[in-house]
């Protein structure tokens, strides 16, 4: 085999490691435990992991242009719980859901215009705002979880399925993938950002305007994060300030495990599909095998550091040629 | 017969009123309160009288609502070892008050007023869920009722944020301390140096290490035990058996409160006889328990019950039998109102729980009691209710007043 093809396979094996992982636990799984591979589990794991996965893609923009924004977790408590109220108000569904959204770009701009026009640490910024946002949400429903009727919204965001087994937000799920794929490969938007998170200086000099293009995706980070908080509400037919405390490092967990570079200027939107999968199947086969919370937590962040090294390490080996 | 009820009332009134501080502001209420204390310990001494020679028992508590003694004032117990050796739980709490153990039938049946205007410190381990809400509600109606001054602190389960609040307001000088511990070792020193500089503390959340004055007591044994039976019944009306795959949803740390709740549930469901399988499934937070009881029962599809030990854990459960499909009893323990909803519309079996405003209303009173220099109970035992479906709309109104389940469920829009 010559020098050539053996680099190219390398590279190959390289590029696709998030997947070779995710197979190779996939299969470990399926060996150790046989109820792993019952559909009606596989589709569990898809079907709990869309409200991670929508956050987990624009995190992976946010990750891009050099910022993490964990702010987001409180941000979905709160569109949820806003949602609750206005339905129970007798607002129409439609309105309703669109004033979730626009809350959810509400908060992201918040955090956007004071970390880049204050010039200050992004996640700092996002630390304190996830705590106005959590806070806001306890405060308008008085710590008390607020119930969901509308079946239509239940259906679509929570349990409804397609066909008897497909469950319907999987749907939102793909438009969620369709918007950031288009958005990150197809658009201006999506070069000026790998740009930025590439070299900012360069990006400024080319006559980018860098505090826009990072504002805009803040706003589609605390869209997106509407959209998991709306999955949620759906999920449990309730407004609730106490859920989503973990999403933003569940998000940036599973953009990492899919290759995005920690560093910025390279995100993989197919790979934070990965990540995601990979997350779901870990703790869905470790809790299958009776493993406790204990077990589950080392296994889990033991996996999450092996793929920081060896991120770290594949960007180590391309700088070096 | 009728005249002797009401000869020993008018006694009974007599010794009240001769041993508890009464306010003419609330002579009426504290009146009645003190009339039906004294009926409920007289009563309680002539059933003594049969057994034992007579012990002579005055109430000595203000305030009290219906209630009976555990343990009489003056006699010594050790809660370590009457309660929580008992369920496994290793504790070193040292009780200063001498007033006995009372077990109390509800709120509160007057507030005493205040000698002085008092100042106390409330340390709460969160308020972000809705027991410690109910439980910071009360005490600041109770607050405003009596007159006295209050300093929170919300600790958001951070030990060491606690401490500090407990020893700012020891230089502070407030008069007395109520702590509902994050943690129930580390808080030790904290109030420890409390007690040294002779601020009195109430606990609301024990066990705890170190000595207090007074502690406001749930068994969470009996909070266990009465799930267990629920269920059990539940379940035998459904298999004509109490046998089967139990998934109960515990916590992934040590929590006394936990340990003694699944063991009274497991001495309950065992208790009938049949032959059933355990399995642990452990969680902090919902979307944890839904998820890990998803995969849960995809792997125990022969499932009968699912139990939680908290609101929480049950509101996992019920999203998480919901996504399956499965037909699962749940159960389990806490009243947070989506629990309620779900035991009204079905989903539930029903709920072991209490309420969080009495356990507020209670210590504040305790605290001004005490600091009124009235001889308080040393543990204040709070009721537990079963909630199922013939009684949730009226528990919902109790514990959330001023509240209807019915109110809060809303229509459900198609």
């Amino acid at each position: 085999m010559s020098i050539t093809l053996w680099n190219k396979i390398k590279k190959k094996i390289l590029d696709l490691r998030t997947l070779i992982i995710l197979i190779f636990i996939c299969v470990l799984f399926a060996v150790l435990k046989d109820t792993f591979y019952n559909p009606i589990n596989l589709i569990n794991i898809l079907k709990r992991s869309i409200y991670i996965a929508v956050a987990a893609f624009s995190t992976t923009l946010m990750l891009t242009q050099g910022n993490l924004d964990i702010s987001v977790g409180g941000t979905a408590a709160l569109v949820g719980t806003i949602l609750a109220i206005i339905l129970k108000a007798n607002v129409p569904l439609p309105l309703a859901i669109l004033v979730g959204l626009l809350s959810g770009a509400l908060a992201g701009l918040i955090v956007g215009i004071i970390s880049i026009k204050g010039k200050t640490e992004t996640f700092l910024v996002a630390i304190a705002m996830k705590y106005v946002y959590v806070g806001i949400a306890y405060l308008i429903t008085r710590g008390t979880p607020i119930p969901i009727n509308n079946k239509t919204f239940l259906n679509v965001f929570g349990t409804g399925e397609v066909f008897g087994f497909l469950p319907m937000p999987i749907f939102i799920l793909i438009a969620a993938f369709l918007l950031i794929w288009f958005l990150y490969k197809k658009t201006k938007y999506g070069y000026y950002l790998r740009a930025i998170g590439s070299n900012i200086e360069a990006a400024i000099v080319a006559g980018i305007n860098t505090d826009r293009i990072k504002i805009i995706t803040f706003v589609i980070n605390g869209t997106f994060a509407a959209i998991a908080g709306l999955n949620l509400a759906g999920i449990f037919a309730f407004g609730s300030p106490s859920v989503a405390s973990d999403l933003a490092l569940d998000a940036i967990a599973a953009v990492v495990l899919g290759g995005s570079a920690v560093s910025g200027g390279k995100g993989n939107i197919w790979g934070t599909v990965v990540g995601v999968l990979i997350m779901g199947v870990i703790n869905n086969g470790l809790q299958l095998l009776g493993a406790q919370y204990d077990i589950q937590s080392i296994i889990k962040g033991a996996i999450i550091v092996i793929a920081i090294l060896l991120d770290s390490w594949v960007s180590r080996t391309e700088y070096a040629k | 017969m009728k005249k002797f009820i009401i000869l020993t009332i008018l006694i009974a009134l007599l010794v009240g009123c001769a041993k508890v501080p009464v306010t003419t502001e609330d002579q009426t209420t504290e009146d009645q309160a003190t009339e039906e204390v004294a009926v409920e310990v007289e009563a309680d001494v002539e059933a003594d009288m049969d057994e034992t020679e007579a012990v002579e028992v005055v109430p000595e508590h203000s305030n009290l609502a219906e209630f009976t003694y555990v343990k009489q004032p003056g006699e010594e117990f050790d809660i370590n070892v009457d309660y929580f050796e008992t369920v496994g739980i290793e504790s070193d709490l040292q009780i200063a008050s001498t007033g006995g153990w009372v077990k109390v039938d509800g709120s509160p049946q007057a507030f005493p007023e205040p000698n002085e205007t008092y100042t106390i410190g409330v340390a709460m381990y969160f308020t972000f869920d809705e027991v410690a809400g109910a439980i910071l509600d009360a005490v600041k109606d109770a607050a405003v009722q009596m007159g006295v001054k209050l300093v929170i602190h919300d600790a958001n389960n951070d030990q060491t944020a606690q401490n500090e609040a407990l020893e700012n307001w020891l230089l502070q000088g407030v008069d007395g301390v109520i702590v509902y511990p994050a943690d129930f070792h580390t808080v030790a020193p904290a109030i420890a140096a409390l007690r040294e500089a002779g601020i009195p503390v109430i606990a609301g959340n024990p066990p705890m290490t170190g000595e207090v004055d007074s502690m406001n007591f749930l068994n969470h044994y009996d909070i266990g035990w009465m799930s267990g039976v629920q269920l059990a019944e539940a379940l035998m009306e459904k298999k004509g058996e109490v046998s089967g795959k139990v998934l109960y949803g515990t916590l992934p740390i040590f929590h006394p409160n936990a340990v003694g709740r699944v063991a009274g549930f497991k001495d309950a469901m065992d208790s009938y006889g049949g032959d059933i399988e355990y399995i642990e499934v452990q969680s902090l937070k919902q979307e944890e328990a839904y998820t890990k009881f998803q995969d849960a029962l995809i792997s125990n599809p022969d499932t009968d019950v699912a139990w939680a030990v908290m609101s929480a854990t049950m509101l996992g459960i019920n999203a998480a039998v919901k996504d399956t499909g499965m037909e699962v009893l749940i159960g389990g323990v806490d009243n947070d109102r989506p629990i309620l909803a779900g035991i009204a519309n079905g989903d539930i079996v029903g709920t072991i729980a209490y309420s969080g405003f009495e356990s507020g209303s209670w210590t504040l009173v305790q605290m001004v009691n005490l600091l009124n220099g009235v001889d308080i109970p040393g543990v204040l035992g709070r009721p537990i209710n079963a909630v199922d479906a013939d009684n949730v709309a009226e528990m919902f109104s109790y514990y959330y007043k001023g509240e209807t389940l019915e109110e809060y469920m809303g229509t459900i829009e198609d």
